[in-house]
């Protein structure tokens, strides 16, 4: 078919203008913020990420969808998506650095809490304590306006032992009343001219607007007069109403004010936060609840009083995603969310089994949080692995079998470093942390083989050893409260006994002791637990049980 | 008029005073006066005194306006003369000759300041090395000629040489422990280290408070890079790699004589041993050669090291043994996957080790073990030094021996101890005891020491607020702040009766 030239022109004319508005959409989505004040034009087709339920400081986070690339000379090439993280810092908590509160515990003793609201003077203090993708230095520096507001450049290099490869970070931090706000955009350094043009123009769309009158300060501790180490010391139904408070605050929270993209719903117990799609979303919902049923009806007997909290589980429908989600908060005690991905590894996928070993730790720290940080290494190593395979299979809780893990045994016992699960129970942590790295890596790998034989495998069919993996983490805990008891009984003597050495040699007969006395604490603690669930076997039973066993494992 | 030249002069440089330290720190931007043996600084919450031994140089604006010495000085000043340097000249001249020093001056202050933004580091090349440092010129120097004198001297002793077309090495030195953690990318307990994958990188930091350390702690690091010299594509397990280096981290440049002398004694790592042995454990030859990752290479394997090295039967050994792990030919190696790089296993080393020293069997192993810990035990009894029983001291307090701590750290203090972290530690044993007089009276003495430490004057200000002179204390912990300093304790005041002053 032919064409006028005329037409050709105003057909080329028109691709002309819808490229050209093409390319200045690419910039035109925008973040805006009536609490701070502010908004500011993001590059399209860059994902908003959520924040955090008890973020205080990071209040914009956003990831290109594009991913670029860095090859080390004669290395490996490593990937990266640009990013761009907004963070606030307002200035009357800058002069309040700490709050310090007095308060009394339940036995009228001071108690000094430490509060820091604002953590982070400004921007470079953000950074030097925040940031952790490499060495970095600012490399340029200056003044400079948009509009009305005062605003300072900042150009770093990320160089040495930088993740990923050299990065530049662009920050423009933007002077406002009361308040600082850092616009932060990082990309690989071979990349930075590709993106450079949209990230000026992003930073100089910066506006003020009014603000909505909302608090600048987001109190980070809302709701929460406790840590959950202070509610160790209320009785369980206080603390079962202190948890279901917290629960509720913090699923409120999560849901709250979620990006394009993002959705939230409840599935059972759990809130469900995510940007995947809802069949996925269900998915981990379901098998997180499995393995929660699971736990109850395996160790029905740890913690029965107590009140286990729900967490949140976040899906992100990336990798790249959750890794950016994760780069924003700090740590704190009273988190209570699970963060996973679809990483479309079907029933091998390693996130699936991160969010079991994310309920165990849950289900397990509010339970019985002392009685789990004590478990050997075995039993803990173990239960993690054995948990990490459970999958949801037509309504009903499946172990699958850890191929990998099955071969790594395999080979320890053909190479006569297998330990017999009684050796295996009675390696204490100094012992296991103070050999080969091969040496752990054995034994990790043959506790998971353990607990899977006790807890899903032959000994759990066996009527004789069906309980095994109970009955030793019932003595495990008789042990711990019978020493419990000594220490506190032990405490009252030696406050009377005025106990501090007078004199060097005393000193150093205490050293010493303590020195010694740790590590036959770790021992004895093993031994009693042992003893009392298996005082009854005799060698030969222990014969039988372990050529079960190795035939199991072999 | 007297010197309203010179003052003009020295005003239009750009105003305020300038204080640079030998440590390497600049300050600016406070008040500064000229007193007899120093030079006082007017903080908003107090003055500072620092002492000329402290000072490498000071550009003060009230230097141009010196009153006459004399009558026989004010007599030349009417006719229009000055002094300088021991003669009269007119008195333009000398404003313009002293202009053009302080311009000099402050500009190697500026020079000095600028430097603590990594971007503005100095880039120095030696025959062998590419240095990349924030160090003042004076501070610099040192470290040159060691690394270079280091280099001569390992290379001479091991009969190596460094390959002509081999690219010189950088190495990265940060004005302190801050600096470093940002800009090299590391954090927690790393004092320095080697990139020993390419491109190989060396970064460490000055430590103005134990420069000695810092520079042993380069060494350390420096080693790793001279094994690539024995045989770039092996990397040295971790035993005798890490023994090796703290073997080798003992060493002294003297820059007088230009010497630089290796093996001494690490005695920090002596009394991690004893502590190891207070508290009923002594190593195992066969556990520690034969182990992965074991901290104790940096120790009871240091020990081993320096054992082998100064008996003048066993070095020859440990030197093949050395030499074997990395070219022997029955040597069974793995490539550790990038690099061309191969190593071995622990099991090997130890293969290897017993070999070589002809430990034939548990016997053999045993006897040679009980020799080694005999020669320890002969260690810890010479480890006497000021720096010696400093780190006794540390290691200490570290691990729970106040007492013991105690002692180690008066001595140290008799036998002239200039550390004033030692004072300031044992400051705290004695303020923990109640002796209130006797804990501030070595808090002055360490901020005599380093007066601009702005962590020390909160330190007092808090013993005082815990000994019952609040408004002393209050102002003292402000005017820490103000100094500032590397102390994050100095950001939180504890007040209230709280905080009983020891830390």
């Amino acid at each position: 078919m032919r064409h006028s030239a005329f037409a050709r022109r105003a057909t080329l004319g028109f691709r002309a203008l819808a490229a050209a508005v093409l390319v200045a959409a690419s910039a035109l989505a925008e973040h805006k913020d009536a609490r701070l004040g502010f908004s500011i034009q993001t590059p399209r087709d860059w994902n908003a990420i959520p924040q955090k339920a008890d973020e205080a400081w990071l209040v914009a986070n956003y990831q290109s969808n594009k991913a670029f690339f860095y090859t080390e000379k004669g290395g490996w090439t490593s990937e990266h998506k640009p990013d761009m993280q907004a963070i606030a810092f307002v200035s009357e908590q800058v002069k309040e650095r700490a709050r310090v509160e007095k308060k009394k515990d339940r036995k009228g003793n001071d108690v000094l809490i430490v509060d820091f609201v604002s953590p982070y003077k400004d921007y470079k203090d953000y950074m030097a304590r925040r940031y952790s993708g490499g060495g970095w230095y600012v490399d340029k520096e200056e003044k400079v306006k948009v509009g009305d507001v005062d605003a300072t450049a900042i150009e770093i290099r990320v160089d040495k032992l930088s993740y990923d490869g050299p990065k530049r970070i662009v920050t423009w931090v933007y002077h406002l009343p009361d308040l600082d706000l850092a616009v932060q955009f990082e990309v690989l350094q071979d990349s930075w001219p590709k993106v450079q043009a949209e990230v000026m123009r992003c930073f100089k769309s910066f506006k003020t607007m009014p603000r909505s009158g909302e608090a600048l300060v987001r109190e980070v501790s809302t709701g929460r007069r406790l840590s959950i180490l202070e509610a160790d010391e209320l009785t369980p139904e206080e603390r079962k109403g202190w948890r279901q408070s917290e629960e509720q605050t913090f699923h409120e929270r999560a849901g709250k004010n979620l990006p394009a993209g993002w959705n939230s719903k409840k599935f059972g117990r759990f809130l469900v936060v995510y940007s995947c799609d809802e069949k996925f979303a269900k998915k981990v919902a379901d098998q997180a609840e499995a393995v929660w049923q699971w736990l109850d009806a395996t160790f029905p007997f740890v913690g029965e009083k107590e009140y286990v909290r729900a967490p949140v589980l976040r899906v992100c429908k990336s990798q790249d995603e959750m890794q950016q989600f994760q780069k924003a908060g700090d740590w704190n005690w009273n988190n209570l969310e699970i963060v996973t991905c679809q990483d479309y590894g079907g029933s091998t996928s390693w996130y699936l089994g991160a969010v079991n070993r994310g309920v165990l730790d849950v289900w397990f720290g509010d339970r019985d949080r002392e009685l789990y940080w004590a478990m050997p290494a075995w039993l803990s190593g173990g239960l993690r692995e054995v948990v990490a395979q459970a999958r949801v299979d037509k309504g009903r809780i499946e172990f699958q079998r850890d191929d990998w893990n099955r071969d790594e045994v395999r080979t320890v016992v053909k190479e006569g470093r297998a330990k017999k699960p009684r050796e295996l129970m009675m390696l204490t942590d100094t012992e296991l942390m103070s050999g080969k790295a091969q040496n752990y890596w054995d034994v990790h790998g043959q506790s998971q083989a353990l607990v899977t034989f006790l807890a899903t495998g032959a000994a759990a069919k066996n009527a004789r050893t069906k309980s095994f993996l109970q009955d030793y983490v019932k003595s495990l805990k008789a042990v711990q409260v019978e020493l419990k008891a000594k220490q506190e009984a032990e405490k009252g003597e030696k406050a009377d006994k005025s106990a501090k050495p007078a004199t060097e040699e005393e000193e150093e007969k205490l050293f010493r002791d303590q020195a010694q006395g740790y590590k036959k604490a770790e021992t004895d603690v093993l031994e009693k637990a042992f003893r009392r669930a298996f005082g009854a076997w005799t060698d030969k039973d222990w014969e039988q049980f372990e050529n079960v066993y190795f035939q199991a494992i072999g | 008029m007297l010197s309203q030249l010179l003052f003009a002069a020295v005003a239009a440089l750009g105003a305020g005073d300038v204080l640079c330290l030998k440590d390497g720190r600049v300050v600016d931007g406070v008040p500064m006066e000229r007193k007899d043996g120093g030079i006082a600084l007017a903080y908003q919450n107090g003055t500072v005194f620092v002492a000329d031994e402290l000072i490498q140089d000071a550009v003060l604006e009230a230097d141009a306006a010196r009153a006459p010495a004399d009558a026989a000085e004010a007599e030349q000043r009417k006719n229009g003369m000055v002094t300088f340097e021991g003669r009269w000249i007119p008195e333009k001249k000398r404003a313009e000759l002293v202009a053009k020093r302080l311009a000099e001056r402050r500009a190697r202050a500026e020079e000095a300041k600028a430097r603590l933004e990594w971007r503005n580091r100095a880039i120095v090349e030696t025959k062998n090395l590419r240095f990349e440092h924030q160090l003042p010129d004076h501070v610099f120097a040192e470290y040159r000629d060691s690394l270079e004198a280091f280099l001569a001297t390992f290379s001479r002793n091991w009969k190596l040489e460094t390959p002509k077309d081999r690219a010189k090495l950088p190495v990265n030195i940060y004005i302190d422990r801050r600096n470093f953690f940002q800009v090299a990318g590391v954090s927690g307990g790393v004092l320095a280290y080697f990139r020993f994958k390419k491109p190989y990188d060396l970064n460490g930091y000055h430590d103005r408070l134990d420069p000695d350390y810092a520079k042993q702690v380069l060494y350390h690091e420096f080693v790793h890079y001279l094994e690539k010299l024995v045989d770039i594509d092996f990397a040295y397990p971790h035993f005798p790699n890490e023994s090796v280096a703290e073997y080798y981290g003992a060493s002294r440049w003297d820059p007088v004589a230009r010497k630089f002398t290796t093996g001494l004694l690490q005695e920090g790592r002596l009394w991690e041993i004893q502590t190891d042995i207070a508290g009923g454990e002594r190593m195992s030859l066969e556990r520690l050669i034969s182990s992965d990752r074991l901290y104790e290479h940096y120790t009871w394997g240091w020990s081993l090291v320096h054992y082998l090295m100064n008996d003048v039967k066993l070095e020859p050994k440990f030197e093949s043994f050395f030499l074997a792990l990395s070219k022997g030919k029955a040597v069974r190696r793995t490539a550790i996957g990038f690099d061309n790089l191969q190593t071995c296993s622990a099991d090997e080393v130890w293969r290897v080790f017993r070999q070589e020293f002809g430990l034939k069997d548990a016997e053999a192993v045993r006897k040679f073990e009980v020799a080694w810990h005999e020669y320890v035990d002969g260690l810890i009894a010479r480890n006497t030094s000021v720096a010696g029983k400093e780190k006794a001291g540390y290691q200490a307090l570290e691990t729970g021996r106040p007492l013991r701590a105690k002692r180690f750290f008066q001595e140290a203090i008799d036998a002239g101890s200039r550390s004033p972290r030692v004072f300031l530690e044992q400051a705290g044993l004695l303020l923990a005891d109640g002796k209130a007089a006797a804990g501030l009276a070595l808090i002055d003495r360490a901020i005599a020491l380093d007066p601009l430490n702005g962590a020390f004057h909160g330190r007092k200000g808090r013993a005082l607020k815990a000994t019952g002179d609040k408004a002393e204390g209050e102002r003292l912990v402000k005017l820490g702040r103000e100094i500032g300093g590397d102390d994050p304790w100095i950001e939180i005041d504890l007040t209230d009766g709280d905080d009983d002053g020891t830390k």
